[in-house]
């Protein structure tokens, strides 16, 4: 194999892994704080892909802008679902918000396909077909946009977790509920800003993308499976090991469609997640005891 | 009594319901009720959730079908087959995974049930993939003396939904005599508090891993069934999303109760067939609202609730 | 002859020495107390003893077999059977029902009776038994009670009868006191000697050393992990060793 073509393999991989990485950060996040494993975030993920859509095709306004506004906007349906279902929810726990999620990911799919219809959609790029040559390699100046916006979000997250208030509270309630809440942080002010802050990521991965990847309402399904198994493999409640994980199931993804069968490269996430579950079921940088 | 009583309602039934549509529904009842059923065996009984069960469901419908398709295997075989497929897939991944904290067996029942889907859709040389397996033919018994009788289920449904309900009233028959032997003990003491269970000397794996390969045998007897009745399979009807359906019915039912296995498919089935009768997006869109409410208000289950409801009035 | 022999056992947590080289014996048909104050490793003891946990070193001979790191089950079928330190009950059913779960492997083995129930035979063998070890337990009245809604010492109780159920040879009670008022010790204390009447040999660990005083033959002390001293009561009571780490003092009984 020559070096462009390796190249061109990180390239895609590296493009594939920072989607998956906004989705598995709010996943984790969520469950660290809520031990909630969030299945609307796929649903979430394609309204910020229709948000981008309506702003750019239909009102014609700048792609940039549609980035956050799909953020806001996304961040306020999750803030939604966490008032109206999680919180009401929260003492049962368990299996039980699970099939809340999938509760909330029908009546949003089906909210979509109902205001939006089954055709597949795409957003034009503003940046048309320009493309750059690495080491031999193509990647499209998209392509480097989202690979860059993603690193700023992600880098925006670190220092908000690190810096700010609500942010050291995530972390608090996330490390330890009761020492939390002695602490005097208020764990439903606290749980609304994680489900907004995660809303808010899937919104932006749901409109990076859609310049790419062509979408209907029904894209999420596959979008968060495949980021919670990240986030199982990578440990849930750990936000290196989402990222880590992303990075690593993007570049596997691509590698085995290169050089198994592009068949299999969906199958790959669900089965690296498995074998991690097996031999180290905290996830890779998951805190023993766990879950 | 109760027993006779619901045989009797299942053999009046499509003499009730006697339009096409209507005896539809009752042999997909029927089937969903082999599935809850089966379900149930792990839920109810052993405390074990899995949300993979649309994945044991195609193995047993892929088997089946396949067998039939090109070995021209009789139905009964390829019945008993799909049960042998579905146990089999049971216990490779139960007996690993149900050593696994049960947290972390739940995800691993989800995972594999999503694998199985991919499968289903990758292994495109056995299972046409996403096309789907069309003209899968009907199921066909030898009747000693009489030739043989095939379940023509495209001109009238009713002889299948006999054969579903017979085999429907024999799971759920096993179901009951499980609960009473060995298996049983064990399986409460699972349930209830499985460190006390390995103290009194109960090797409480060995009956998870058995449970669990009995319940997917089950699961692949209710994809045999499948079948053979709508005559096509893709990897679209065993989805994770169709393992969630099997859950809610087996939770709305009531998980654990006998009558819960029959009430939960019953209802359900139903609700989503007139839901999607007025318009199918508005179905899905009722269905997500019916999910949350019935886990905030009917945690227990509609029997549950109604058994605790009795308790109170008996107090 | 000895029932139980435990042979240097050790285990560590990480870098923390839970149990260092412990080594004794229980004597076929004594009521052997094993004593220390918290934190001296003796649930520790009990779960390597059990096969809950597994040692890092040493070894464990139950009835001069080797058994160390058999799981609880293998344990519980040779007759080496444990209660729980907080109570551990099936809560959600009857005092009769957990009882029969206890009666576990005397149920028949084979195909039929684990797949599709007891014939009315097997089925009246196994209710004699039930209600054997429910009358011998004293638990007659609250045959149909849900364990959770049995008082706290009938709660307790109803797990030496669950253990009963499954006929040990040596029966292990941890802290089977604990949380109880003197009445309801009392009446356990007398439960256990009843026990000891059937033939079962009874390894109790508490941290009352004045309530095992009074009642074993023999006691086992602990102290970080270590054995401090071993024998009678009464040699046990002028043991310095004892008395200058745990006693804090001289004793008068």
């Amino acid at each position: 194999m020559d070096l462009a073509t390796l190249a061109q393999y990180v390239i895609n991989g590296t493009f594939a892994s920072s989607v998956y990485a906004l989705m598995a950060l709010g996943l984790t996040l969520i469950f660290g704080v809520m031990q909630i494993a969030d299945f609307a975030q796929g649903a979430l993920y394609m309204l910020g892909a229709y948000v981008s859509f309506f702003i750019t095709n239909r009102a014609g306004l700048s792609y940039f802008l549609s980035l956050p506004a799909a953020m806001v906007a996304v961040a306020a349906v999750a803030a939604v679902n966490h008032l109206a279902v999680y919180r009401p929810l929260s003492r049962a726990g368990g299996a039980t918000t699970f099939v809340a999620a999938l509760g909330i990911m029908l009546i949003l799919q089906n909210t979509a396909l109902w205001a939006f219809g089954a055709d597949f959609r795409l957003i034009r790029s503003p940046f048309g077909d320009a493309r750059v040559n690495v080491l031999g390699a193509v990647i499209t100046y998209q392509q480097l946009f989202i690979i860059g916006v993603t690193g700023a979000l992600i880098g925006g997250v670190w220092l908000f977790l690190r810096r700010t208030r609500p942010g050291k509270a995530l972390r608090a309630m996330s490390q330890n509920r009761d020492a939390a809440r002695l602490a005097g942080i208020n764990p439903d002010r606290t749980a609304l800003t994680t489900f907004a802050l995660a809303g808010a990521l899937a919104g932006s991965a749901g409109a990076l993308v859609s310049p790419l990847r062509a979408f209907d309402p029904h894209i999420g399904a596959l979008a968060i499976l495949k980021s919670f198994a990240i986030v199982i493999f990578g440990g849930m409640g750990s936000v290196p090991g989402a990222l880590l994980g992303a990075v690593i199931v993007g570049l596997a993804e691509t590698m085995t469609a290169a050089y198994l069968a592009a068949e299999y490269a969906d199958l790959i996430a669900f089965v690296l997640m498995i074998a991690v579950l097996f031999v180290r079921p905290q996830g890779l940088l998951g805190r023993a005891g766990g879950p | 009594m109760r027993r006779v009583l619901l045989l009797a309602a299942a053999a009046a039934a499509p003499f009730v319901f006697p339009t096409l549509a209507q005896r539809n529904l009752l042999v997909l009842i029927a089937i969903n009720v082999v599935l809850v059923a089966s379900l149930d065996l792990l839920m109810g009984s052993a405390g074990l959730l899995s949300l993979g069960h649309a994945g044991f469901m195609g193995v047993g419908a892929y088997t089946s079908a396949l067998l039939v398709i090109h070995y021209r295997a009789p139905f009964l075989l390829a019945l008993a087959a799909a049960a042998i497929a579905g146990g089999a897939a049971g216990f490779l991944i139960g007996y690993p995974s149900l050593r696994l904290r049960h947290h972390y067996f739940v995800l691993v029942t989800f995972i594999f049930g999503i694998i199985l889907t991919l499968l289903f859709t990758s292994l495109v040389g056995l299972t046409r993939g996403p096309m789907g397996l069309p003209g899968i033919p009907f199921a066909s018994i030898g009747l000693p003396g009489a030739g043989r009788y095939t379940f023509n289920t495209f001109q009238s449904k009713m002889p299948y939904y006999y054969l579903a309900a017979a085999i429907a009233a024999a799971v759920l028959w096993l179901r009951g005599r499980l609960l009473q032997g060995r298996l049983g003990f064990a399986l409460a003491a699972v349930r209830e508090e499985e460190d006390l269970g390995l103290a009194v000397g109960i090797h409480t794996h060995r009956y998870k891993v058995l449970v669990f390969s009995i319940s997917t045998a089950l699961a692949g007897v209710g994809g045999s069934l499948y079948a053979h009745y709508t005559t096509f399979v893709s990897p679209e009807v065993f989805t994770f999303v169709d393992s969630f359906n099997l859950f809610v019915m087996n939770m709305i039912g009531g998980a654990g109760t006998p009558a819960g296995p029959v009430v939960g498919p019953v209802l359900l089935t139903v609700v989503r067939d007139a839901l999607r009768g007025i318009s199918p997006v508005a179905a899905e869109i009722a269905f997500g609202v019916f999910l949350i409410a019935a886990i905030a208000f009917l945690p227990a289950g509609l029997m549950g609730a109604l058994a605790r409801l009795r308790a109170r009035e008996a107090s | 002859m000895a029932i139980l022999e435990v042979e240097r056992l050790t285990k560590f947590f990480g870098g923390f020495r839970a149990v260092a080289a412990l080594s004794f014996a229980v004597e076929e048909g004594e009521l052997l107390g094993l004593v220390g104050p918290n934190g001296a490793g003796k649930t520790t003891t009990f779960n390597l003893i059990t096969g809950f946990a597994r040692p890092t070193a040493g070894r464990i001979r139950f009835l001069a077999d080797d058994v160390t790191g058999h799981p609880p089950h293998d344990l519980a079928r040779r007759g080496l059977v444990r209660t729980f330190q907080h109570t551990t009950l099936f809560a959600r059913l009857s005092v009769e029902e957990n009882v029969r779960i206890g009666c576990f492997m005397q149920l028949p083995p084979g195909l039929r009776p684990t797949l599709l129930g007891l014939s009315p035979a097997e089925r009246a063998r196994l209710d004699g038994r039930v209600d054997e070890i429910v009358a011998f337990a004293g638990l007659g009245r609250h045959r149909r009670s849900a364990a959770q809604d049995l008082a706290y010492g009938d709660q307790r109780t109803l797990e030496i009868a669950v253990a009963l159920g499954a006929s040990p040879r040596l029966l292990l009670l941890d802290e089977p006191f604990a949380g109880m008022n003197h009445g309801e010790a009392d009446l356990c204390m007398a439960l256990i000697h009843r026990t000891r009447g059937r033939g079962v040999t009874v390894l109790l660990v508490d941290h009352h050393m004045d309530t095992l005083m009074k009642h074993c033959d023999r006691l086992v002390v602990m102290h970080h992990g270590e054995k401090l001293a071993e024998g009678t009561p009464a040699a046990i009571r002028s043991d310095p060793r004892v008395i200058e780490t745990y006693l804090g003092g001289p004793v008068d009984a």
